[in-house]
């Protein structure tokens, strides 16, 4: 049973995730393990985007900084975030 | 309700990426993304080719159909323009085909009102009018304007129509306002249209020029061929030589920056330089290049009856030295504002025997009042270091829209044309006359008026009668006010054809709806003289008709039915076989359809099975003289030419009434007046409106920030817009630049119609405005 009190939709949100050429491998790899995120890397640019799926804000929070702390991530820019 | 929930976090899921894909196309200049636009489902796609919709540089596309719809994009792997990738107006390029305000059905004005009516009866009534305008006022008060994003079909049809059927040359295109100087800088250069080189060449080039070129937002595939080029071999040049700092700027290594209108004194002193460092190729210059100098003082076009004709006469290359001395890098650093260091740099970039160098140049140089000349400066250097026609030297002059080169100029749908030639030769209408079946002298052998001269004409009411397809001048006429004024007088009708309401459909009689793209067959030929043929892969809306049917429907009406024998179900077979008898021989011959449907585009001249990646070059051009290395034979003498042009100024330069510049322009996200790209509300959010670029210490000094609402004015008109400061691009101070992509900033109102006086083409880029705070 849902519970609607505390019930919140799934946010959707993409990011630019900037990052340094030499962890582009071991960051997808990572990446690719979490089932809550998808990866779509440049093919010319040291740029990934990312979708990040999450139930509330408090999953949201933690996943994010998950991947900011990855090796070799510069930085992390939202481009479009929603709920479904 | 599972299947729905999954389909709507899909679809987030897919606006989260395209939002990201549009965002990173905005930020990083050149970057690309290898995988289909994201889908609700992909399951049992049937993926089709075709050239993409939009810009010039013709990428390859493969459009995955579901269920009689468009639901999917990837670039082409087996283009060799794009090599499978594409920029973020292709990725979502068939989202325009389903925009909720699509024309679907004609429309009349009925008692000042537009009333829908069966497309039959709007088609009667086109023809009936037509009709009467010619009985009334003579052939040549009705016209017809088109565009380079008209199909070859599209532009062959109006022209066999309008210029062989009912004998008017009263027939003009919008790539007269993009590409105009491109096309009279080949013809007075090498005699002959269309770039000698091909895309290929930027793998093989040392340093890029950028004259007056955004690559990294008008086209974005090449920037990044250019980009990834760079990035495997580090000792590869990017300059940049602008008004403004750009995304192109950020990307490059050097950017230089010039004050309007000089770029034709630093292309002079390019050469005093290459000349005074004895950098000449002397051998080449000695085999393959003869100098001549035109008049001067050639005027601006700005007054109705204005007439001008070049000649050119015979110098010698000591002639054409000592005119040069004017170009002396100090003497011309007083007033381009490009530093005598950035002149010798440029000068050594060209002139270092062991750099292969490509220029690419499109709006900066075209629309320009002296934009034959400078395409003429910009071959004078790559001719004297004789840098062409060889893999990576190659001046290269890039088109704006999918078929301005395959439909424009290479149909010839400009007042002065033919398929092969012009009307005013003799052979060449006889040419027509006999491949269109025609009694002889049914061609005028008179040009009437290019793009400006014509709308100038419907003002004055000489003209009666317009067509226009596949365009929309109403945003994209110069001086505009007048010009949409001389539209809606009465007297005048005007009929539009096309895929969406805009502000030209605004002043129309008559609108037919178009059936767009992929909703029909057709072929376009890009900027490296490609061409590429598509299918029709979807049924267009409502009783929405391709345009090369509208017009054979309309010839029908007319009584020229023989002229048009085709069946719906062949028509643009049988168009594109006969269209192909105009170009039978060695210097233009073109694919047969076959070719063309099997292959993702093929470059002229094809010979004997084979594309002609370079011509002039007689290792790769079958057209050439063999004896020798190179041959220039768009000219009598199969030389090519080196043309002393001075430096002149502009039509309407800043003065203390108008103290800035207004430079106008286009951005990634939209194609050209937005009328596509707005309805993907992707794009549209990415960018919903135009704004004014100024400079920050402009900016302090009439203390306006970003975002304030600022007045732009200039003799003709005035808009209020946004300011943006330290925005997307930055232009030099005392100039301000503004995109023209946006209906309800109408900037058009505030430029002027002057024209290069050789290709007739407008200068978007010059006028003088004043800005306040309001
Ligand atoms: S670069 Fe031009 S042709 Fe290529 S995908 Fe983008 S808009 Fe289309």
């Amino acid at each position: 049973m849902i519970d609607l009190k505390s019930w919140q939709p799934m946010v959707i949100k993409s990011f630019l995730l900037y990052f340094l050429p030499k962890n582009k491998e071991e960051i997808i790899k990572s990446l690719a393990q979490y089932s809550f995120c998808e990866v779509l890397p440049s093919t010319n640019k040291n740029v990934l985007i990312i979708t990040l799926e999450s139930e509330d804000p408090q999953a949201e929070k933690i996943r994010i900084s998950t991947i900011e702390n990855l090796p070799g991530v510069e930085s992390l820019m939202m481009t479009f975030g929603a709920s479904v | 309700m599972q299947i729905a929930e999954k389909t709507r976090r899909e679809f987030i899921k897919e606006l989260a990426i395209s939002a990201a894909l549009v965002s990173a196309s905005s930020l990083i200049p050149g970057i690309l993304f290898a995988r289909d636009q994201a889908t609700p489902t992909l399951e049992n796609i049937d993926w089709k080719k075709t050239p993409c919709r939009f810009c010039g540089v013709g990428c390859g596309l493969l459009v995955g159909l579901q269920a009689g719809k468009a639901v999917a994009v990837k670039g082409d792997p087996n283009s060799s323009v794009n090599k499978g990738l594409c920029c973020v107006k292709g990725y979502h390029s068939i989202l325009a085909l389903y925009g909720e305000d699509r024309l679907t059905k004609a429309q009349i004005r009925k008692n000042g009102k537009m009333v829908e009516v069966p497309i039959s009866e709007a088609l009667d009534l086109v023809a009936l009018k037509i009709k009467e305008t010619i009985k009334e006022h003579g052939k040549n008060a009705v016209s017809i304007y088109g565009s380079g994003q008209w199909t070859i079909p599209d532009g062959y049809c109006a022209s066999k129509l309008f210029k062989g059927a009912i004998g008017t040359n009263n027939v003009e295109a919008n790539a007269r306002l993009c590409m105009a100087s491109a096309v009279t800088g080949f013809l007075t250069t090498f005699g002959i249209d269309e770039p000698m080189g091909c895309y290929e060449d930027i793998e093989h080039s040392d340093v890029f020029i950028l004259w007056g070129n955004n690559m990294a937002e008008m086209h974005p595939v090449l920037f990044s061929r250019m980009l990834d080029h760079r990035q495997k071999n580090p000792h590869v040049k990017i300059i940049d030589f602008a008004t403004r700092k750009t995304r192109t700027s950020y990307a490059s290594d050097h950017s230089i920056y010039f004050v309007p209108q000089t770029d034709l004194a630093v292309a002079n002193a390019i050469c005093h330089e290459i000349i005074a460092q004895n950098r000449v190729n002397q051998s080449f210059v000695d085999a393959n290049c003869a100098f001549k100098q035109g008049k001067t003082n050639i005027g601006y076009g700005l007054e109705d009856d204005f007439k001008f004709k070049d000649e050119l006469s015979d110098i010698d290359f000591k002639k054409y030295s000592e005119y040069l001395k004017d170009y002396s890098a100090q003497k011309v650093a007083a007033y381009s504002g490009v530093s005598i260091s950035d002149i010798k740099l440029l000068a050594n970039y060209y002139g270092d025997p062991s750099k292969k160098v490509t220029s690419f140049w499109c709006m900066g140089p075209n629309q320009h009042t002296r934009g034959t000349w400078i395409n003429n400066l910009i071959y004078n250097i790559h001719l004297l270091t004789g840098k062409i026609a060889t893999p990576g030297n190659n001046p290269f002059s890039l088109t704006g829209q999918p078929s301005a080169c395959g439909t424009v100029r290479e149909v010839g749908t400009l007042t002065h044309k033919l398929p092969h030639g012009v009307v005013t030769n003799q052979e060449d209408r006889e040419l027509a006359e006999k491949i269109w079946k025609l009694p002889p002298g049914s061609i005028d052998s008179k040009p009437t008026h290019h793009t400006v001269s014509m709308f100038r004409a419907l003002d004055r009411g000489e003209i009666k009668f317009m067509w226009i397809q596949v365009t929309n001048p109403m945003v994209t006429m110069p001086n505009l006010k007048r010009y949409r004024n001389g539209a809606l007088k009465d007297g005048r009708f005007i009929v539009v054809s096309d895929v969406y309401p805009t502000p030209t459909t605004e002043v129309a009689d008559v609108v037919l709806p178009s059936a767009m793209w992929i909703e029909r067959e057709g072929f376009y030929g890009n900027s490296e003289r490609r061409t590429q043929h598509f299918e029709k892969l979807l049924d267009p809306p409502g009783e929405a008709m391709s345009d090369t049917w509208q017009l054979i429907e309309i010839a029908k009406r007319l009584g020229y039915e023989h002229l048009f024998p085709w069946s719906e179900k062949e028509h643009i077979e049988k168009i594109w076989a006969e269209y192909r008898l105009f170009h039978d021989n060695p210097k233009h011959a073109m694919a047969p359809y076959d070719e063309l449907k099997k292959n993702p585009g093929l470059q002229w001249p094809f010979v004997n099975g084979k594309e002609t990646k370079r011509r002039f070059a007689s290792k790769s051009d079958p057209a050439c003289d063999q004896s020798r290395e190179f041959d220039f034979y768009g000219k009598p003498d199969h030389k090519a030419w080196v043309i002393f042009r001075p430096y002149e100024p502009p039509a309407e330069s800043p003065d203390k009434d108008f103290p800035f510049w207004l430079n106008t322009g286009r951005v990634i996200e939209h194609w050209h007046t937005g009328s596509m790209t707005r309805r993907i509300p992707i794009l549209h959010q990415a960018m919903p409106n135009s704004y004014a670029e100024i400079n920050p210490e402009d900016a302090l000094e009439l203390g306006v920030k970003n975002n304030d609402w600022i007045k732009l004015s200039s003799r003709r008109g005035e808009i209020r817009i946004r300011a943006s400061v330290n925005g997307r691009g930055i232009p030099s101070k005392g100039q301000v630049f503004v995109p023209f992509f946006d209906e309800s900033l109408l900037i058009n109102e505030l430029t002027l119609d002057a024209y290069c006086p050789i290709s007739n083409q407008p200068d978007y880029k010059k006028c003088a405005i004043k800005v306040e705070r309001v």
